[in-house]
This record gives structure tokens, C-alpha cells and sequence, in this order.
């Protein structure tokens, strides 16, 4: 395997599609339908890298970041946005890199394997619901 | 005078008195249609105007299947660069495109329909597909501004008796106005709450459209739906005034009220159809 994956997006056929593509590129995939749902779950050992859409009814992909960043998570997130505005605030809050919808799969896939490569942790592992609300 | 030019004079006169009240009533009738016109034109207006609100959502709308429909065939590619080609995987990507491919194509059509300009045509309409149709164009929008919709539609909800394309108008109008009311909400408040049931006397539907925004005072309450009243930087006030026409254009009523102190609440009322 090339490494654990979370796909958090809150359309169902976005997150299959996004999830198979990545499983046949090697990945180990776990799906969210939310953020919450990111949030909720136990986390351990947490995912090597994170797809994130940015616009989720709830919490929003940016506020999720800035949740795992006051808890000292440090997935590595690639952000996935239609909106200049907020990818530029997904890069300022520490997000490693953004595409646009339709992903090109390929790039995802490079952009995931840079990501982990160069990821200055496998964080430790952290249990997110308690401290994360 | 003689009997026959009398009878003449008579007969002219009836003819002038009937040709003036023919013109009259050309007249009556052109101002009517011309009214009708404007009134019909107002309206369509209004509803591209919903559309434009509407553009970005639907362009993310779109978007969603067009990403899956690229991830499912450049997943495809690579199952079929393996030495095994696994036939039942492929099958299964393809009918997720296809899938994908009808949402795309359903977008489309609802938004062509939502352009079309009509008469006001009051016939059966089965108002539970319509509120699915109406949250499928709108679901983008309120997932832009994290905003989440709680939809709870009575599963006896009767038909009702209306013109579709204006009822939708009226409904887009509610809920993307909650949306915006939400835009400074804190995460938990970003919720709109939308429930349509029958009336407990019998002969209308209620839908109710909730949010948990800064609300309306009680003098706005009457006013959000005067012409030109708007709380919007951007707004002309004609949506809700012009809602307001349509819903009463159907026998119904649309009125606003505080959601219990947390936010606005409007309520429209549809005539159930009977057959």
C-alpha cells in the first residue's frame, strides 16, 4: 500500500469516484461524509494525507483545518475547491496544496504521493472528539 | 322627419353606439393583455434573477458529476492497464458514470425549465418531487456557505394545485434568502429547516422555510414584501413582492414570522387539488 487516505466529501458519488480511484492507485481509503464525521471518528493512527472538499454543509473544509490545527494534527490536506478565495485561505491555514473540480486524477495522485513524501510526521496518534468539538 | 329616416337615423346611431363599445372594449381588453404581459414578463425576470443567483451553485453542481465521471474513467484506465482485466469492476464503473452522467444531464433540464417563459398555468402538481427538485438546485449553493437543510416533507403530502415552474420560483426565493441570512452564523446556527404538510382544516398545504439568522423585526415582517424593501447591499426587494403576487395568483398566502426568536420564518399555503 502507498499510504492511508481520508476522502471528506459530502457528495456521496464524488467520494466513491475519488475513493476507487485512489484504492486502484494503491491507497488504503476511508470516506467522510462530513467534517464532523472526520471529526467524530477515532483516529489511530491518523490517515497519512486528506482530500478535503472545501464547502460542506456544517463545518466548512477551512474551519476543520484550523479544528486540527489547534489540536496539533497534522495531516497533510489537499484541499479540493472551486473558490480562489478560499483556497488562498486553505494555503494560509497550512493546507499542502488545492485542486479544482473535475480533479484530474493523475495530479491528485501527485499531489498525494509529494504530500506524504514530504510530510514531516506520520502524526502521533490523537483521538480528535474530545478536544476537536 | 319620415319613418324610414328615422329609422336610419336610428340605425346609424346603434351601429356608432356599438361600433364605440366595440373600440372601448379592444381598448379594455389590449390594457388588459398588456398588464398580463408586463405582469407575466416582471415575473420571468424575477426568475432569471433567481437563476443568476442560483449560476455559481449550479456551475459546482455540475462540476460534482463531472468529477466523478473523470475519477471513475481514469480509474478505469488503470484497471484496464493491468495484466487481469476484472470485467465486473469495469461494468461497475461504468454504470457510476452513467449515473453521474444523468445527474448532469438533469441539472440541465430542471434549469432549462426554471428559464422557460410561460403563462401562468394552474394544473396538478405533485409538490413532494418538486421540493426534491428545488433542493437539488439549491443544495450547492447552501453547501458554499456550509449550510445545511433539514427537509421534513410529510409522507401524505397531497397534490396541489398550481403552476410549477412559479412555485419553484417562490420556493428558490425562500431559501436562498434563509441562506444569506445565515452568512454570519456561527457553524451550529447555519441551518435551515424546510417542512410542507397539510393544514389541519383540510383544503391548502403549508410549506415553512426556517432559518436561525438575525430574524426580522416586527415591522419588517409586513414589509420584506413591499416592492423595493430589501435588506441585501445588492438587492432590488422585488423577489419576495413578487412571490407574494404569485402564491396569492394561486389562491394561497405567503406571510413571515420570527422562528421563535432565532431566526425568520416564512410560510406559504398552496391549494391542495381536488380533481
Amino acid at each position: 500500500l502507498n499510504g492511508t487516505i481520508a476522502v471528506i466529501d459530502d457528495d456521496a458519488c464524488v467520494r466513491k469516484a475519488f475513493g476507487r480511484l485512489l484504492r486502484v492507485a494503491g491507497f488504503e481509503v476511508t470516506a467522510y461524509a462530513s467534517a464532523q464525521e472526520f471529526l467524530d471518528a477515532p483516529h489511530a493512527p491518523p490517515p497519512d494525507c486528506a482530500v478535503l472538499d472545501m464547502h460542506m454543509p456544517g463545518l466548512s473544509g477551512l474551519e476543520l483545518q484550523q479544528r486540527l490545527r489547534a489540536v496539533g494534527m497534522g495531516i497533510p490536506l489537499i484541499v479540493i475547491t472551486a473558490d480562489g478565495r478560499t483556497c488562498q485561505a486553505s494555503l494560509d491555514a497550512g493546507a499542502v496544496a488545492y485542486l479544482r473540480k473535475p480533479v484530474d486524477g493523475p495530479m491528485l495522485i501527485g499531489c498525494i504521493e509529494r504530500a506524504i513524501a514530504t510530510s514531516p510526521q506520520r502524526a502521533q496518534p490523537v483521538r480528535l472528539a474530545a478536544g476537536a468539538h | 322627419m319620415s319613418t324610414t329616416a328615422a329609422l336610419v337615423s336610428g340605425v346609424i346611431l346603434l351601429k356608432a353606439v356599438l361600433i364605440g363599445a366595440f373600440v372601448a372594449q379592444r381598448r379594455r381588453t389590449r390594457g388588459e393583455n398588456k398588464a398580463r404581459e408586463e405582469q407575466r414578463q416582471l415575473v420571468h425576470l424575477a426568475r432569471v434573477a433567481v437563476v443568476g443567483e442560483l449560476s455559481g451553485g449550479l456551475a459546482h453542481e455540475l462540476n460534482q458529476p463531472l468529477t466523478a465521471i473523470l475519477s471513475n474513467a481514469q480509474a478505469a484506465q488503470q484497471v484496464l492497464a493491468r495484466d487481469h482485466v476484472d470485467v465486473a469492476e469495469l461494468r461497475e464503473i461504468l454504470d457510476d458514470i452513467v449515473a453521474a452522467d444523468k445527474r448532469a444531464e438533469g441539472i440541465i433540464t430542471r434549469l432549462r425549465r426554471l428559464l422557460k417563459r410561460e403563462e401562468l398555468t394552474l394544473r396538478r402538481v405533485g409538490l413532494a418531487p418538486l421540493l426534491d427538485e428545488v433542493l437539488s438546485l439549491v443544495r450547492s449553493n447552501l453547501a458554499a456557505h456550509c449550510v445545511r437543510l433539514e427537509a421534513h416533507i410529510a409522507d401524505d403530502l397531497p397534490d396541489v394545485l398550481g403552476d410549477a415552474v412559479q412555485i419553484q420560483q417562490v420556493l428558490l426565493n425562500l431559501l436562498l434568502n434563509a441562506c444569506d441570512a445565515l452568512s454570519e452564523a456561527a457553524p451550529e446556527d447555519r441551518r435551515i429547516d424546510l417542512d410542507a404538510s397539510r393544514e389541519p382544516e383540510g383544503s391548502f398545504v403549508q410549506v415553512r422555510v426556517r432559518d436561525r439568522g438575525p430574524g426580522i423585526d416586527s415591522d419588517g415582517l409586513e414589509r420584506v414584501f413591499d416592492a423595493f424593501f430589501t435588506t441585501k447591499p445588492n438587492g432590488l426587494g422585488l423577489g419576495l413582492a413578487i412571490c407574494k403576487q404569485i402564491v396569492t395568483a394561486h389562491g394561497g398566502r405567503l406571510w413571515a414570522t420570527q422562528n421563535g426568536g432565532r431566526g425568520a420564518a416564512f410560510h406559504m399555503t398552496l391549494p391542495i387539488f381536488k380533481g
